[in-house]
């Protein structure tokens, strides 16, 4: 997919753009992005060096291995960043409100097991649970990823 | 539904309060904009008791509402109108979410169309919500 995103936060001072690598977008439940953005995580995974970003930026650590990022005059959720060395490292997973994905669908809910039974979307899609997910990302030789 | 305490991710700011069983999903552009895609997903409280206040962070982007995050980690925490007390908080941020439900959708044809409805939620669009709104901006006039 070439279609480049171009989009910005709620009140225009920070500008992205972008070139996702897939047609469908993902939504994170997990306990982390859950508390950082109301509820629901939706991102999108951007091809490597494709992201431009101008404006008043803060990055918040938000664990071992990623970083949450946030514009520092209206508080959008911006993006998450895997910062450990290993798989996806530096890859920018972009909040999708940031930009019109109008023709895009959303085709994973990861952290499945940490969704709140408040809420559930209508439909089937694939599902991975926290295990599933750090089995990818965590290196195995580290034991226990949480 | 009882008292129930919750923090932003960093745990800069915790609060309590007490909170109802129905949570409300807004689907407006300012909110998809804001909490990285939306909804913006919140729980009614009373009696809310807030801690680190001054790391909180708050952003106008209309001429009644009002937005806050942490201004640690950028969690989003309510939207409130001006000048009024908060009424709403992001239910994320709650450490138990044990019996609440999803039970309204707003402005929901501002929904994406990539993002399918909640199971069971009522659904109101701009239309009704901007006249809710203009009835209560009325009444509340000084």
């Amino acid at each position: 997919m070439s279609t480049r995103l171009n989009g910005q936060c709620m009140c225009g001072a920070v500008t992205v753009k972008a070139e996702p690598k897939r047609k469908s977008l993902s939504a994170c439940h997990c306990d982390m992005c859950r508390r950082w953005s109301s509820g629901i995580f939706m991102a999108i995974d951007t091809v490597e060096g494709t992201v431009q970003v101008e404006g008043p930026v803060r990055v918040f650590q938000s664990s071992e291995w990623a970083e949450r990022a946030f514009c520092e005059r209206c508080g959008s959720n911006l993006w998450y960043r895997i910062t450990a060395e290993g798989p996806g490292h530096g890859q920018y997973q972009l909040a999708s409100g940031l930009f019109d994905v109008n023709g895009m669908h959303l085709g994973l809910e990861v952290f499945i097991d940490g969704k709140p039974d408040a809420y559930a979307f209508e439909g089937e899609r694939k599902q991975m649970t926290g295990q599933e997910v750090f089995d990818i990302y965590a290196p195995k030789e580290e034991g226990d990823a949480q | 539904m009882g008292e129930r305490t919750g923090q932003c991710l960093c745990g800069a700011v915790t609060f309590r309060a007490n909170v109802d069983g129905e949570i409300g999903a807004c689907h407006c552009t300012q909110c998809q904009r804001w909490t990285g895609g939306g909804p913006l997903i919140t729980v009614r409280v009373r009696d809310l008791k807030i801690s680190g206040e001054d790391r909180i962070s708050t952003h106008h982007a209309s001429t009644w509402g009002e937005r806050a995050v942490c201004r640690t980690c950028g969690s989003t925490l309510f939207w409130r109108m001006q000048g009024k007390p908060i009424a709403y908080i992001a239910v994320g941020l709650l450490d138990d979410q044990t019996g609440l439900n999803v039970t309204e959708e707003i402005f929901v044809d501002y929904r994406p169309t990539w993002m399918p409805p909640f199971e069971g939620a009522s659904q109101s669009t701009e239309a009704q919500e901007m006249a809710k709104l203009a009835t209560y901006l009325a009444e509340h006039e000084t």
